[in-house]
């Protein structure tokens, strides 16, 4: 396995930015009724998001979406784990990515996060970054499992 | 009548609840769980299944493609097609006891989670299969 595709698999399983969203809407609120800590507030709107809670959270659904796909597709056209588990376009997956892990680091940072921040500007950045992301895959999902 | 039965089960489509569903659910849930209401959603969504369908109708008969309406209703046998139907059916049972009883018990949250994780996959599912049909469609 090269580098470049280590480094690909350890940004989409610990910083996809979709995974961060089903965290945001999913598990975020269960966690709240579970009255497990996974946040804090600051008062005046502003609150900070634990880091490990975010992280189990975005591998555990990444590798869940990972296995469901790959059996899903699997059903429509044959392909091997091989074919599966080689990406396309990785520099700019690797860029939302990165892009997502900034997010997080400014959810999770000391200062915390003020509310509309979090809801008018980093919150549209994780859109584009999943809208890109799914488009991305849907291309190779064209040229590999329907076309090839 | 097969047009109208398979409709019913189309509107079960994750993107459909997405794009006609989410709004009615917060609608319901801040003004009050009724049953018209719910039954009026449903059958909305019902028609606009129907009218993303005439758009695409009429998208392909302006490309030059002219077939049957029918085709639009046809369910294929393979067992992948049904994956985002059953996907859309059980979030949209979970969401609809959410509504009617709103349990506050933590496992009925996790649960709700659950349901929410298998929507986002119906979708995934329901895009997938999407370029599926418009790529058999259009070869």
């Amino acid at each position: 396995m090269s580098l470049s595709l280590i480094i690909y698999y350890c940004s989409y399983f610990l910083f996809s930015p979709i995974a961060f969203i089903v965290y945001i809407f999913a598990v975020f609120p269960v966690l709240e009724k579970l009255k497990i800590t996974s946040s804090v507030d600051m008062g005046g709107n502003v609150s900070r998001l634990h880091l490990i809670p975010i992280l189990i959270s975005v591998v555990l659904v990444s590798g869940l979406f990972m296995l469901f796909s790959f059996l899903f597709l699997s059903s429509i056209k044959e392909m091997s784990l091989n074919t599966f588990l080689q990406p396309k376009n990785q520099n700019l997956q690797i860029a939302c990515f990165v892009i997502t892990a900034f997010v997080i680091y400014f959810f999770t940072s000391s200062k915390g996060m003020e509310g509309n921040i979090a809801g008018f500007i980093f919150f549209p950045i994780l859109v584009v970054t999943s809208i890109t992301l799914i488009v991305l895959h849907l291309i190779w999902i064209w040229n590999v499992v329907i076309k090839g | 009548m097969m047009i109208f039965v398979t409709s019913l089960v189309l509107a079960f489509n994750p993107l459909v609840l997405l794009f006609f569903g989410t709004e009615s659910f917060a609608q319901i849930k801040k003004e009050g769980f009724s049953y018209s209401e719910l039954i009026s959603t449903y059958f909305g969504m019902v028609i606009f299944v129907f009218l993303v369908f005439g758009i695409h109708y009429l998208v392909f008969k302006f490309l030059g493609k002219n077939m049957s309406f029918n085709i639009y209703f046809k369910l294929q046998p393979e067992i992948y097609n049904f994956v985002p139907y059953a996907m859309g059916l059980i979030s949209a049972l979970v969401f609809f006891i959410d509504l009617t009883y709103s349990p506050a018990s933590s496992y009925f949250a996790v649960l709700r989670s659950l349901a929410v994780l298998c929507f986002f996959f119906g979708i995934y599912t329901s895009l997938v299969l999407y370029v599926l049909w418009i790529y058999n469609i259009t070869k």
